[in-house]
């Protein structure tokens, strides 16, 4: 069923993560995708794997379901250690006809398959740990904060959640227009790619033109309900910091810390 | 008599679009509905019905005429928020109004617009939602409800704001016999509370209980009475391409057929009641 899509995978648990305020969470993943680019050597992205999966174990989301965030993106991580083991120049280690692997390469794709790991599962980390809409109301406060977009911050929110509210619906819908085209012949699972491609084309308009249908419906919904924008609203819930997303700040930084550390370690281990 | 809570000038609408360029939705229509009344509104297709509910929220506004909802004139824009809270709508499509992915966020989100504090939203959320008898299903996802549920937390989304005055544009037509019942339940008890209620739809049998009926032709209101007013003429009603509902249809026929019955039977109790009388 195309029914339980789910957006942002939310796993539910009630773990200190999950009662951290969103705009923690946030920051903390922003840091540690930062800090995965400042760590240098494998001490760095062994350090990074290790708060990682502190912070897996604390969250009590199943470590299968964490890692099953990965499996899209294998393809990706993939290409990324090929192209870099082919691509990268320095001294050859390994001479196949035309293609040359260099030890800089294999460093460079290491490098980099452990960084590409580490910052996916990282994020899902933080999808499975926050609500969506706690999510969005963290993203919302914090553009606040941010010079030329703090504006438009309530704008960006409300298209993101409003996204985010629509997906299901029109996977949905376009579930049902396949369904009425096979019913009428179109074939979807040819083997050659270029009719399967060009067969995706009439599911396009109908599903543009009742996307456009329902967002007429729903600014005339929202419009009868008195939405006049950003200015003058309230909110239901009002993000608060708590006792324990201090904490979390103390310890992200501490964590950063020390992966800035192993840029020190001298003694290599490959 | 109550005050007059809607009232209606001389009011026409013209819709101009590149297909049709120049029609007349309504005619100049005059028309007033008191406080705490159920006004049902039907007519065929194109009849004008539905442009009359988004007057009546200042969605649109009328090409000529006027439209005062609790006395506020809807053309003037100082008024537009005003009136919207005064008298709000409840849409055809369930999917379509939702905006908040969660549902009591979107019971929240009225109240939200509305610039009131958030302790007092969360009550006003909470109350709603147990009006509408979906306070259970809070924290739920609009995709994992029922279209009737759906409906159910679009009337929370609006009742959450206090109105005096809801608008129901064919709420009931995408839904399943179960979930048009509970709707109409709904807004009956809403009435009962002093809320004014007009519902528009297809469906005579849905509105038999409507403390006045507006048959509405061709941009102009062609009938306007209570319902045993309204329904004591079927075939006025059939010339009009009206359906009539199944009791008032066999009691017509009935008494056709020559059985001594009253003209004017709304509900099964009353045609029995009739039944057991002759001799």
């Amino acid at each position: 069923m195309k029914n339980d899509v789910v957006v942002g995978q939310y796993y539910p648990t009630n773990s200190v993560i999950h009662r951290l305020d969103p705009r923690t969470k946030i920051m903390s993943t922003l840091l540690y995708i930062v800090f995965l680019f400042v760590a240098k050597n494998i001490w760095g992205y062994i350090a990074a794997l290790f708060f990682l999966s502190l912070a897996v174990i604390v969250s009590k989301v199943p470590v299968g379901y964490v890692l099953r965030g990965l499996k899209g993106v294998v393809f990706i991580v993939c290409m990324t250690l090929v192209f870099n083991l082919i691509w990268t120049p320095g001294e050859a280690l390994l001479t196949l006809g035309p293609i040359i692997i260099t030890r800089q390469g294999v460093m460079a794709s290491i490098n980099m398959a452990f960084r590409l790991l580490l910052l996916i599962t990282g994020t899902s980390m933080m999808s499975l740990c926050t609500a969506t809409i706690a999510l969005t109301d963290g993203i919302e406060a914090l553009i606040k904060k941010v010079p030329f977009l703090g504006k438009v911050s309530h704008e960006i929110s409300m298209m993101m959640s409003i996204a985010l509210r629509f997906i299901p619906s029109l996977t949905e819908e376009l579930d049902r227009i396949m369904k009425a085209q096979k019913s009428r012949g179109a074939d979807f699972e040819s083997k050659n790619l270029v009719k399967r491609i060009k067969s995706y084309v009439p599911l396009l308009v109908p599903l543009f033109v009742s996307a456009f249908q329902r967002a007429n419906d729903l600014a005339m919904a929202m419009e009868a309900r008195c939405y006049k924008g950003g200015e003058g609203r309230t909110r239901l819930r009002i993000l608060k910091y708590q006792k324990i997303d201090f904490a979390a700040y103390i310890i992200v930084a501490l964590a950063m810390g020390c992966i800035f550390a192993t840029r020190y370690i001298p003694f290599k281990l490959i | 008599m109550n005050k007059k809570i809607i009232e209606l000038r001389d009011v026409s609408f013209v819709y101009d679009s590149e297909n049709a360029p120049g029609v007349k939705a309504l005619d100049e229509v005059s028309l007033d509905i008191y406080e705490g009344e159920f006004v049902g509104i039907v007519g065929k297709n194109g009849s004008g019905k539905s442009t009359l509910a988004k007057l009546l929220n200042a969605l649109i506004l009328p090409s000529s005429g006027k439209v005062f909802v609790g006395g506020m004139d809807s053309a003037d824009p100082q008024y537009t928020t005003d009136i919207r809270k005064v008298c709000s709508m409840v849409f055809q499509n369930p999917d379509n109004q939702m905006v908040a992915t969660i549902v009591e966020e979107d019971t929240a989100f009225g109240p939200e617009n509305l610039g009131l504090a958030p302790d007092k939203i969360r009550r006003r959320v909470d109350e709603s939602l147990k009006a509408v008898g979906m306070y259970d299903f809070k924290d739920k996802k609009p995709h994992q409800l029922s279209g009737g549920q759906k409906q159910r937390v679009a009337i929370a989304g609006v009742i959450a704001m206090h109105p005096q005055c809801i608008v129901f544009d064919e709420s009931t037509a995408m839904l399943d016999p179960a979930g048009r019942a509970d709707l109409i339940n709904i807004m009956h008890t809403l009435n009962s509370e002093g809320v004014t209620v007009i519902f528009i739809t297809h469906y005579m049998e849905e509105i038999v209980g409507a403390s006045r009926i507006i048959v509405m032709g061709d941009g102009k209101i062609i009938g306007d009475g209570t319902p045993r007013e309204i329904f004591s003429n079927p075939k006025w009603l059939e010339e009009n391409r009206l359906s009539v509902p199944e009791i008032v249809a066999l009691s017509t026929a009935l008494r056709e057929g020559g059985l001594d019955i009253p003209p004017g039977i709304l509900s099964e109790d009353e045609l029995v009641e009739a039944l057991c009388r002759l001799k």
